[in-house]
Order: structure tokens, then C-alpha cells, then sequence
């Protein structure tokens, strides 16, 4: 993932806006991979996470020349494109459940660890991904966005719409959620 | 086996947890829907120069035609003593010099003869100057006497000589009367006329038409009888 600072982003975004479809490739480069982290946990296959992935950017490119960076940082701006586009993704295929396969969960063993070891760690990465789909959309979407795409408050509270006071409980919330039910997993198994 | 500990009550540790569940794309994936983006972006980008150019060409087209039509529309619709009417002689001028000679020479000499028959008519309801009328009517003269002058008798200067005469018979009083006494000295003195000379309007100073005439000519049209200024100065009408 590269990091660029919000002065070349804003550089690229303004090219963007006046049609250079490189500056808009090299966004792509930017947020590509946190766009599709926040889509692969909602849809149900890695083929329909690249598409719905695909159609964020597309539509972010549809809609960059009535982005107005006055009032939304870009990094907000696309991913409420990608929320609206995962809720659009769930209307065309009827599906509610955002589960990923098992077999979708990152891959451990790659040989850089024992067996044993990426075993375990496959089984906890399984147990998150079990415990993230029982949280509340917007749960998820603030733990997404404090831990995955790296917003702070402000950002966070920018792109989910909500003053950075809610933000701010709803992160705790969703924070006490995740524990609780990791540990109730443990409990279980 | 050492299970996940379930104390993740500190942000820290969820921190961990969520981007350990992250499914990551890889390079090649990356590439895979970046290529699938960029095709219908750089194609877009493209087509939207294209528009840019477009609408840039159709602009420059629009303003163009409107500034040049709108000046010529406006030319056209000048009388003498008008800004534009000098433009409007000018392009009679180039007109003139561009027809070979013959008939369609002729019969564009007919059409401007009708023109200042028209303007002359409107000056005469309009209440224009006095001095403008007078010096309109030599205009009229003048092209006049050279239509006639260069036109054989064809169906097509038949047809330019019957409008003009309509053109002369639609005018208002006084002004049919001097337009018509115009169209008949032109005719009578036939083909034997030489080049006219006329002086486009707003060039001269109108008042050796006007030092001319005999304000107490009783001539019976309002206007008295002004001088036909062969030679004047400016603008050329000739056969």
C-alpha cells in the first residue's frame, strides 16, 4: 500500500477532476487495496469484491468532477462510494449474508511459518472474521476505517457522516463488541 | 492450543484482530482490476478532450458566424446616415468587382438599384434628414443609370427591371415620383451611359446636393430637384 500525502493526493485529485486519467490510475494505486479490505469483508466472494472494487473507482471516476475538496477529504469521499457501492452490490444479488468463505481467509501458510503455527493463526483470523460480521454495519465500518485505512477521528467521522464525538462511541462500541464476541467464541470452541 | 485472548478490550489488540482478518488483494489482482478501470478511464478521458475540442470548435464557429452575421444582418439593414451602411456599400463594391462583366454584372446592378429604391422608401416614412434623402436618391440615379447602361435585354434582366419597378412603385409619396422619374431618365438614356460614379453614403458631406437644389423648385415632390453627381468621390458603381 503506498502512502501519499494529502498534498499530492489533492495535486492528483484536481488533475483527475480535469480528465488526466493517469492522476486518476495513480489514486487507484493509493486506496485500491483498502477499497477492496472494506468490500471483501461484505460480499460474499473474492470474484465479486474485485467487481464491486472495480465499480467503486469507476464510479469515482464518473462522479470526481463534482468532488468538491472543501468539504470531504478524498480518502472519506471514495469510501462512501465503496459503502454505497457494497449496499448497491447486496440490492443486486438478494444476498444478506456478508460472509466470507473460510477458504477466502488470508493465507498463513506460505511456508514462512510452521504449520502448527499458521494453523493457529488461520483459526483466530477465522474467529475475527466470524465476530466482524456479527457487529453493525457501522461498527464495522468504524473499525475499518480507524484500523485498515488508517482515518483518525475526524476523517472517520467525515466519511461515515457522524460528528467525531459519535464516532468516537461508536469505535468504543464496536471495540467491546468485537471482544465480547471473540470471546464468546473461545467460550464455544 | 494457545487460543485468541479473548481480553481485547484495548484498541490495540482489536487493532491486530481486524487487520489480521483483512483479506488482502494481491499485486496481480490489483493489476488485474486496474486494468479493467483504467480501459474505460483512459477511453473516457479521451473522448472527453474530444468533447472539450468539440464544443471549443463549435464555439469558435458559433461566436464567428453570430458576430459576422449578426454585423452582416445588421449591414443590411442600414440606411444612409447609419454606422453600418458603408459596410453594406463595401460589400456591393466587392460584389460588383468579383461578377464578371455581362449580365450577372447587370443584374446585380438592378438588385442594388432596388436596394436603394428600398432605403429610400424607408427613409421617406422614417422622416429622415433631408440632406440624406437627396443625396439617397443620387445614389439611386447613379446605379440606376448603370444598370441600365450595361443590361441587354434578356429574360433575366426583364425579370431585374420588372422588380425594381415594383420596388420604385411600392415607395411612398414623394418618393415614388423621384424614384420613378430616376428609372425613366436611367431607361431613356439606354445602353450609351458610361461608368457612374456614386460616392458611398456618410463619405460625403451630402450638402452639394443640397447647395444645389432650388428650395423653391417647384417640381411638386417635397424635395426639389438635386444634381446627379456623376463623378463624386468614394465608391464605384460601374457596369
Amino acid at each position: 500500500m503506498t502512502v501519499l500525502t494529502e498534498r499530492h493526493i489533492d495535486r492528483l485529485v484536481a488533475k483527475s477532476i480535469a480528465g488526466d486519467a493517469r492522476a486518476f490510475g495513480k489514486l487507484y494505486d493509493e486506496f485500491a487495496e483498502r477499497v477492496y479490505a472494506f468490500v471483501r469483508g461484505r460480499v460474499g466472494s473474492t470474484e465479486d469484491a474485485e467487481d464491486v472494487t472495480a465499480v467503486v473507482f469507476l464510479k469515482a471516476w464518473e462522479a470526481i468532477g463534482g468532488y468538491d475538496d472543501r468539504g470531504l477529504p478524498f480518502g472519506a469521499w471514495i469510501f462512501r462510494i465503496a459503502r454505497n457501492a457494497v449496499i448497491d452490490s447486496y440490492r443486486r444479488t438478494s444476498r444478506n449474508s456478508d460472509c466470507a468463505p473460510v477458504g477466502d481467509a488470508p493465507d498463513m501458510a506460505d511456508g514462512s511459518m510452521p504449520v502448527d503455527e499458521s494453523v493457529f493463526i488461520r483459526v483466530r483470523v477465522e474467529e475475527t472474521i466470524t465476530a466482524m460480521e456479527l457487529l453493525t454495519e457501522e461498527q464495522r465500518s468504524v473499525l475499518m476505517l480507524r484500523f485498515v485505512w488508517g482515518f483518525d477521528l475526524k476523517d472517520s467521522a467525515q466519511a461515515l457522516g457522524k460528528s467525531e464525538g459519535a464516532v468516537k462511541a461508536l469505535q468504543h462500541r464496536a471495540v467491546r463488541s468485537l471482544a465480547r464476541l471473540l470471546a464468546e467464541e473461545n467460550d464455544d470452541g | 492450543m494457545d487460543r485468541f485472548d479473548p481480553d481485547i478490550d484495548d484498541l490495540d489488540a482489536a487493532r491486530d484482530a481486524v487487520l489480521g482478518s483483512v483479506v488482502r488483494l494481491s499485486a496481480d489482482r490489483k493489476r488485474a482490476i486496474r486494468s479493467r478501470v483504467m480501459s474505460t478511464v483512459t477511453r473516457d478521458a479521451m473522448f472527453a478532450r474530444a468533447r472539450v475540442v468539440f464544443r471549443h470548435a463549435v464555439a469558435a464557429v458559433t461566436v464567428t458566424a453570430t458576430l459576422l452575421g449578426g454585423v452582416s444582418y445588421a449591414a443590411a439593414r442600414s440606411l444612409p446616415g447609419d454606422p453600418l451602411y458603408s459596410i453594406k456599400r463595401v460589400s456591393e463594391e466587392l460584389t460588383l468587382q468579383v461578377l464578371p462583366d455581362g449580365q450577372l454584372q447587370s443584374r446585380f446592378l438592378f438588385t442594388i438599384a432596388v436596394r436603394r429604391a428600398n432605403e429610400i422608401a424607408r427613409m421617406s416614412t422614417g422622416g429622415a434628414d433631408r440632406a440624406l434623402m437627396l443625396r439617397a436618391l443620387e445614389q439611386f440615379r447613379a446605379t440606376t443609370s448603370a444598370a441600365y447602361s450595361g443590361s441587354g435585354s434578356t429574360d433575366e434582366t426583364d425579370a431585374a427591371e420588372a422588380r425594381l419597378q415594383e420596388s420604385v412603385n411600392s415607395a411612398p409619396q414623394p418618393a415614388r415620383t423621384q424614384l420613378q422619374k430616376a428609372v425613366e431618365d436611367a431607361g431613356s438614356a439606354g445602353s450609351g451611359h458610361p461608368s457612374v460614379e456614386s460616392s458611398p453614403e456618410g463619405e460625403g458631406s451630402g450638402s452639394e446636393a443640397s447647395g444645389q437644389e432650388d428650395p423653391s423648385d417647384g417640381s411638386g415632390s417635397g424635395w426639389g430637384e438635386p444634381s446627379v453627381d456623376a463623378t463624386g468621390q468614394g465608391g464605384t458603381i460601374r457596369p
